[in-house]
């Protein structure tokens, strides 16, 4: 577990296109973090470069204290679910699940131990040896979260994770994603385009447009006091 | 549309299956039935032996040059088939998955290469194998056959590659592997169909060769099967060797049937499926 900061964080493309402008934020310790905005607005992007996926142009980021601006994705010890969820289809989900496990050479029992905490947590117990395939959107998804929950990275990363499934399975699921951040009080950082979602997940929300940080605050502050208009009208209408 | 099935549709389509199927197998069915004949009733013109017999077989075996050039056959296409799945593999990755200056060129150079007729380059590359030394060795067969494949399984690899979400290989480095892990057990794992239906292809091309073999080999040290197949001769000068021939070209055959019927069963498709949502 650590605390994420990005200290004047850039990014900005070949074509000289800033998709994120000098972005200061800072996310405690076991913090659930959610970073909202309309597409576009740079919070994957911000995400991807907490991840190491993206090279940051300018700016610091800073994970439990060590700038790891250079570091490969590899070295950083986070988790993250995609979007996609990006399950090895070759695989089954126990060998999903066990994958980064394995690759870090834990010992066999560990790992055993490890992935059926993780079933177990997730409701994914009678699945662990179907392949990603033979599984439904909600199996799927709660696959991903298993393969970060193993793990037990210093943070997770989650790009919505639940757009993908429909409104009833998405409720449900947004209670777990909830429940299981609680219980593991692991630093979080959420990446959504949904306002039901920002205002009912996170300790706080980041709100984006553009590239440019517009608010930080509790979903109750951004409601109350919004800093500007677009909060307020992005905010204040939930879908 | 109702009328896709009516009798006469079926009978068409089963009587074109018929010709296309006579059209395929009636030649090679005709070499299998002249290896089988007697020296004698070879020039008989009947389709079914007469006379049936292994005697062309063993003679084949018999002789003191077709199995080493067997050998070498199935040595050299092997190698060339390991050697160019593993170069092609490495750069069609790259070529997908990495931004490189030149890389446009490097695929037009790559089919460039395929353009230049054997012919033409066969007489320069006899003098100079023969000065560096590679002059009927294997390797000096394995480094043509490999100009000639890589460029083809580069294209069908990259292509596969492709295919293949990025997404599964952002999972594999946040899950801590190496990009040569993520690549070994991640994207290569399902970019199979492509490796083996590259791989067939290759080996095939390795495999009938005769162009190259012919020129650049002098004895039983390389000289493949295709080639050696020309050194048949009759039980006398008098006697055609087409009986010797026939039972060398089914022989040949086999390993190429034994090659495609171990790969096609693992070219399959949908190995991605549930990869990805949508």
């Amino acid at each position: 577990m650590a605390d994420i900061v990005l200290d004047s964080v850039v990014k900005r493309y070949p074509d000289g296109f800033e998709a994120v402008k000098d972005l200061n934020l800072s996310i405690g310790d076991g913090e659930f973090m959610i970073l909202v905005g309309p597409s576009g607005c740079g919070k994957s992007t911000a995400l991807n470069m907490i991840a190491g996926l993206e090279d940051i142009s300018a700016g610091e980021l800073r994970i439990a204290g060590k700038v790891v601006n250079q570091v490969a994705p590899r070295d950083r010890d986070i988790a993250m679910v995609f979007q996609s969820y990006a399950l090895y289809p070759h695989m089954t989900v126990r060998e999903n699940m066990a994958f980064a496990l394995r690759l870090k050479k834990a010992p066999k029992a560990e790992i055993d131990r490890k992935v059926q905490e993780a079933a177990d947590i997730l409701d994914l117990t009678e699945h662990l040896a179907r392949k990603p395939a033979n599984l439904s959107g909600g199996q799927r998804q709660r696959v991903a979260m298993g393969r970060a929950i193993v793990r037990d990275p210093k943070a997770f990363l989650m790009d919505e994770p639940l757009s993908n499934l429909d409104a009833k399975l998405r409720v449900q699921m947004r209670a777990q994603v909830a429940r299981i951040q609680r219980r593991l009080n692991t630093t979080t950082v959420y990446v959504t385009h949904d306002q039901t979602e920002a205002m009912t997940l996170g300790d706080r929300v980041a709100v984006m447009l553009s590239g440019v940080l517009q608010q930080v605050g509790s979903p109750m502050e951004l409601y109350n006091n919004p800093a500007n208009l677009f909060v307020a009208g992005f905010i204040g209408s939930p879908a | 549309m109702e009328s896709e099935n009516t009798p006469a549709r079926k009978t068409l389509w089963g009587l074109a299956v018929v010709a296309v199927l006579v059209y395929a197998l009636f030649p090679v069915i005709w070499i299998i039935s002249l290896s089988l004949k007697t020296p004698t009733s070879i020039g008989d013109g009947s389709f079914l032996p007469t006379h049936w017999t292994l005697s062309n077989y063993s003679s084949v075996f018999n002789t003191d040059f077709f199995p080493p050039a067997l050998r070498n056959s199935i040595g050299i296409a092997l190698i060339t088939t390991i050697l160019a799945l593993c170069f092609a593999s490495a750069a069609a990755y790259a070529i997908t998955r990495l931004d490189f200056p030149g890389k446009t060129l490097i695929l037009a150079g790559a089919l460039a290469v395929t353009m230049f007729p054997a012919i033409s380059i066969v007489g320069g590359l006899y003098n100079v194998w023969r000065n560096v030394g590679l002059f009927d060795t294997w390797p000096g067969l394995i480094l043509p056959y490999l100009t000639f494949s890589l460029p083809l399984c580069i294209y069908i690899l990259s292509a596969f590659f492709r295919e293949i979400p990025w997404d599964l290989e952002k999972a594999a480095q946040m899950d801590g592997a190496t990009p040569l892990q993520a690549f070994r057990r991640v994207i290569l794992p399902l970019a199979m169909p492509g490796v083996f239906t590259a791989g067939i292809l290759a080996f095939i091309a390795a495999w009938n060769d005769f162009l190259y073999a012919n020129v650049l080999t002098t004895s039983n040290a390389a000289r493949t099967a295709p080639v050696a197949m020309a050194y048949f001769t009759g039980a006398s000068q008098f006697q055609q060797p087409a009986g010797a021939i026939a039972a060398g070209a089914v022989i040949v055959t086999v390993p190429i049937l034994i090659m495609v019927l171990i790969f096609q069963r693992r070219i399959v498709s949908g190995l991605t499926a549930g990869a990805v949502k949508g």
